[in-house]
């Protein structure tokens, strides 16, 4: 054999165990019991989503006994709405970690998009594995009732619940079953307990009022209508799994929305870095920067949130949000020409978006043109009778306006549409005080400070009531103390918690101290009311015996 | 996949179900054969230009008086609001079945970008004219008699270029005369750029673009109309609407409208009377699917589906919903969606049009539903497409037949040519189109050709058609119900022109008699609420009912 043959021979060699070797991986992938790593057109997604799936393909390739490895590819599928692909992957990851819950879960709400049916025996074995798991219960339980199996979706919600005793979304789930039999009645009480846990689980309104109609209550009907349309926002159980899953999202889209969540839980730093996240990977968008500018404004950067949002007007000048969003903020830093000239705009492009109406009355208001402000407050309360902050500024205006009876009705509309706002429970005990009403302001803020008991705005208004109030019984020096104490604590330099604070050591006595906390901010206010308070301490009078002299001191602190 | 497949073992979802026991059914594919040759032209670029995926629907009526049903497709566009060269058209059955084109002849090829198609007798001259609604200038004919159309929009006083789509003739006053209502979808000018989860360019969906409000027009006679948006209270809801239907859901003796909005909360316009109507889409529970979550409502059918004598509503919606039955219920409507069994199957497909209809003669409604994607499919492609789009985005139809109780179960097998294909299909309308007593079905597809589906049926089972006419009017009593009542069934049709998706059909009443040679009672409850009961009459024929002949219920 000459030299050439040999070679010749052992090229073949070569390739044969080339071949050999592929064969042997290719038999390690497939035949092992495992499908080829799922494939999915990579060249028309945005670079970081190719770029991470291909990342986690090469995990799994470099370790393909690894549960971790697959369940990961599979989640960056779901997340990216690849379903089918992330089936074939989490089918994988049951195989190398049967005990583990959290990939039949996932690969049922992924299969369960297209195919319910198939879902099921997924669900089954997730919960064999998992029987706590609350979100697992309803989310089972919402496709039973998409299938017509009522029965085994009643078992799936009471089970959420006998997890979570105080998930909303479980008696929602009852009340669905009820409202499905007939039973109205048993709706509405399984609705209201959903609503006691979860006042915001916007749902809950839009069936109430079914189940109303369904009574013959036509004014509850409308009642839980409107406040359906005030929280529009649907709401998910708490499902730290899926959420875990969705976070692997890598897309401009996927982390915008991530970015809207969290700008919802008043996480706006992180929301903030989400936006500027999908920004980089879609600088084009809009929205985005619509997105940014409210992230920004929630941390209180109002310049930059107006910079983001011209910025989103320069990519579309017709976005009525961030024409209305923009108006806003040249309100909120004082250019009222500029925030007239952009929500004028967005009127022309919306005539009927009402939160431009509404914060065109906020400019009016600001100009001191208290009837055209009601006017604007009231068009935009025709156009959505919702819009909270719309009906606050009206109730605030009214008040202004000497009507409290009218303003009282308005905030009281706002607590039906949500009991928490604080602003109309202040606005109410501020308008009844006034009113010489004190025994009603002091229930009021009791009631607020139920609700949100670190709120120093209700707290140093309650404490403010209990030392100034002209009504022996419904005077209280030590809690108006214990009270003042703790916001003047929080605020010690603001003038109105030191005035508070010697209000309540005046009343419990202690006027050598509420001389002293007088004296620095009296100063200069020879004849004002300040000055005469100060007088009235030097002669050990409490602050009560001022109030003929018709002194009245709006209670106003910073929102903690 | 072994414990996906193991856990899936014995499931049929995603699989051809089971044929049905029932008399086939067997819809053919007859577009071929009887000439029907259009190809809808969406202008498509591959600049994911929304309005392509969106349109276009079809109507089905005489137009010429000649007593067969002729075929109006409308066609898309040029994306550059120029004006296309192709336009709508409208195909007239000839003596033997076969469709000849009569566009020009008819006068109703309008080359705007079309979406939807409204039938109604607007001069109450006897014959039906004819709205298209645009992406652009909606446009208003007037039949002229002959097969002669005149487009009155200028001197009708219908105005505005918004993007308009389904849309319903109705009297909301009981003047006599027909007003019209029309749903607008988006205001997507400019344009914006959207992508799908996975950072791919993909056709805009709703939530991208402002809603545009509908728009009521007041028929103040002599062929003008007056916009009654504002006064009606109609304009306060810029929804994103697709579908209409209507109907006097509250039983008040006036007609009122269902929209559906796509990706928003519906709307139940409820005639309050004097011109005025209000929402009360929330109040009735069709707002939101029972989960309180909106849903993209696309098309919708209008029917007694659970035959309770109430009438209810089936929705079609996106992929990874359901498509929605609202069951009619005291003070209201529920989502019923579980108890038909139809709404799991319908979850891995995105429907638009959607009809009821009593395919099999047995007496119950059935339903048909035309599916195509408006986001592509990355999972295992459907059967065998033609072009890119419908390789991307084509979907199978599907039919269901009622098991008697409501329950819908999927009868796609049994179904012939009319689940076969996959194809981006938009409207659907039904009509007796070969005069043979059952109903036949036409579908129009985006970005593809318009299919004719024969009814097949064997004819064993008895039937019978109804006409509901105020001759005082001199048109159909739209916004009438018909009962017949035959072998101890009752069945209930609405008198109504307005169905399913952009499309448009003649307000003729159908009805399945099973084995009945004859029916006991027809009982008609008129649009004012005022009944009239009709006697019994022979099956396998077609009926006018007369206003006055009856014998009115106190």
């Amino acid at each position: 054999m000459s030299a050439t043959s040999h070679k010749t021979v052992f090229m073949w060699l070569g390739v044969a165990a080339v071949i050999v070797l592929l064969a042997a991986a290719a038999f390690y992938l497939t035949d092992r019991g495992g499908p080829l790593i799922p494939q999915v057109d990579l060249s028309t997604m945005e670079p970081q989503v190719a770029g991470r799936i291909r990342e986690y393909r090469a995990a799994v390739a470099s370790d393909p006994d690894s549960a971790k490895a697959w369940a990961r590819l599979a989640q960056v599928f779901h997340a990216h709405d690849l379903f089918t692909q992330a089936i074939e992957a989490y089918d994988k990851a049951m195989q190398l970690a049967p005990g583990d819950w959290r990939w039949p879960y996932l690969a049922a709400l992924a299969t369960a998009k297209s195919d319910p049916q198939a879902a099921l025996p997924l669900f089954r074995h997730a919960i064999e594995l998992k029987p706590t798991g609350a979100a697992i219960h309803i989310n089972f339980g919402d496709i039973l009732i998409r299938l017509g199996e009522q029965g085994g979706a009643e078992q799936a919600y009471q089970q959420a619940l006998s997890a979570d005793p105080e998930s909303s979304h479980a008696l929602y789930g009852l009340a669905q079953l009820a409202l499905l039999s007939g039973d109205a009645e048993q709706a509405v009480t399984l609705l209201q307990r959903a609503k006691k846990l979860s006042p915001r689980h916007g749902e809950i309104y839009g069936l109430l009022a079914q189940a109303y109609q369904r009574l013959g209550n036509d004014d509850a009907a409308r009642r839980e209508s409107l406040l359906a349309k005030a929280w529009p926002d649907t709401t998910r159980a708490p499902d730290p799994v899926a959420q875990a899953m969705e976070s692997l999202a890598v897309s401009a889209q996927s982390i915008a929305l991530r970015g809207v969540s969290l700008a919802k839980r008043g996480e706006f730093a992180e929301a903030e870095k989400a936006f500027r996240a999908a920004l980089e990977s879609n600088p084009g968008s809009a929205r985005y920067y619509a997105n940014l500018g409210g992230a920004l404004a929630g941390q209180g950067r109002a310049d930059e949130a107006l910079a983001a949002y011209l910025k989103g007007l320069q990519i579309d000048s017709s976005d009525v949000d961030l024409l209305n969003n923009a108006g806003f903020t040249y309100l909120q830093l004082g250019r009222f020409d500029e925030a007239e000239q952009h929500l004028r705009k967005a009127l022309e492009i919306d005539p009927g978006f009402a939160p431009a109406v509404g914060n065109l009355g906020m400019i009016a208001e600001q100009r001191q043109e208290s009837a055209q402000a009601i006017d604007y407050f009231e068009k935009a309360l025709q156009l959505n009778p919702g819009l909270l902050f719309a009906r606050n500024a009206l109730a605030a205006q009214l008040a202004r306006s000497g009507d409290p009876a009218a303003a009282i009705g308005q905030w009281r509309a706002v607590l039906e549409i949500n009991p928490n706002e604080l602003s109309a429970i202040y606005g109410i005990a501020m308008t009844q005080s006034g009113q010489g009403e004190h025994a009603e302001a002091i229930a009021s803020l009791r009631r607020g400070l139920e609700i949100a008991p670190n709120s120093s705005r209700l707290v140093a208004a309650l404490a403010w009531e209990l030392a100034t109030s002209p009504d022996d019984e419904l005077r209280n020096g030590a809690e108006a103390m214990q009270l003042a104490q703790r916001v003047y604590r929080a605020y010690p330099k603001q003038p109105q918690m030191i005035d508070i604070m010697a209000a309540a050591l005046a009343e419990t006595g202690d006027f050598e101290n509420a001389v002293k906390l007088m004296q620095r901010i009296a100063a200069g206010d020879n004849a004002g009311p300040l000055a005469m308070r100060l007088k009235a301490y030097r002669q050990e009078k409490p602050w009560r015996q001022l109030r003929t002299a018709a002194v009245k001191v709006p209670v106003e602190a910073p929102e903690q | 996949m072994a414990l996906v497949a193991a856990y899936l073992s014995g499931c049929n979802a995603r699989k051809e179900p089971p044929a049905v026991a029932v008399e086939p059914i067997g819809f053919s594919d007859i577009t071929e054969s009887a000439n029907l040759s259009f190809v809808h032209n969406d202008g498509i670029v591959g600049s994911y230009f929304m309005p392509e995926i969106v349109g276009s629907g079809v109507a089905l009526f005489d137009h010429d008086s000649d007593g067969d049903l002729d075929i109006y497709l409308v066609d898309g566009g040029a994306q550059d609001d120029t004006v296309s060269e192709k336009t709508n058209r409208l195909f007239s059955q000839q003596d033997d079945g076969r469709f000849v084109d009569r566009t020009v002849e008819s006068g109703l090829g309008d080359a705007g970008y079309g979406m939807g198609t409204a039938l109604g007798d607007i001069d109450n001259d006897g014959d039906l004219d004819l709205f298209v609604s645009n992406y652009g200038p909606d446009v208003l004919y007037r039949n002229e008699g002959g097969g002669r159309f005149t487009n009155i929009t200028q001197d009708a006083g219908i105005r505005g270029d918004d993007w308009s789509t389904s849309a319903c003739f109705l009297d909301y006053d009981g003047d006599g005369l027909l007003d019209l209502y029309v749903a607008g979808y988006v205001h997507d000018r400019p344009a914006k750029t959207c992508t799908d989860s996975a950072g791919r360019q993909e056709y805009c969906g709703p939530m991208a673009y402002r809603g545009v409000a509908d728009k009521l027009w007041h028929n103040e006679g002599a062929g003008r109309f007056s916009d009654a948006g504002e006064s009606s209270g109609i304009a306060q809801g810029a929804g994103k609407g697709l579908g209409v239907v209507s109907a006097d859901f509250d039983a008040d003796g006036r007609v009122d409208i269902f929209v559906a909005n796509d990706g928003e909360a519906n709307n139940l316009w409820i005639n309050k009377g004097a011109g005025q109507f209000e929402d009360q889409a929330l109040m009735k529970g069709v707002a939101y699917n029972s989960f309180g979550k909106p849903e993209a409502s696309m098309g919708v059918a209008l029917g007694d589906l659970n035959a309770d004598g109430r009438l209810d509503l089936y929705v079609t919606h996106l992929v990874r919903e359901t498509n929605t039955l609202y069951t009619g219920a005291d003070g209201g409507m529920q989502d019923s969606t579980g108890l038909t069994g139809s709404g799991a199957e319908s979850m891995p497909y995105t429907g638009f049009g959607t009809s009821f209809l009593d395919a099999d003669h047995d007496g119950d409604l059935d339903l048909a539903v035309a599916n195509g994607r408006v986001t592509r499919n990355d999972g295992p492609p459907h059967s065998a497409a033609g072009s890119r789009l419908e390789e991307e985005y084509g979907e199978p139809n599907l039919f269901y037949v009622n098991e008697g109780d409501g329950r819908l179960q999927n009868a796609c097998a049994a179904a012939g040519d009319f689940c076969k294909k996959s194809r981006v299909s938009r409207g659907l309308i039904t009509g007796d189109i070969d005069g043979d007593g059952d109903l036949d079905v036409v579908v129009s597809n985006g970005h593809g050709p318009a299919r004719l589906f024969r009814n097949d049926l064997p004819g064993k089972q008895s039937w019978l058609m109804l006409r509901a006419v105020d001759p005082r009017l001199k048109r159909d009593a739209i916004g009438a119900t018909v009962e017949v009542s035959a072998d101890g069934s009752r069945m209930i049709r609405p008198v109504s022109s307005c169905n399913s998706y952009l499309s448009s059909s003649e307000a003729i009443t159908h009805f399945g008699l099973g084995a009945a040679a004859r029916t006991d009672k027809i009982r008609v409850t008129w649009p004012d609420g005022s009944i009239e009961l009709f006697p019994g009459v022979a099956a396998n024929q077609a009926i006018t009912l007369q206003r006055g002949e009856g014998k009115l219920e106190p």
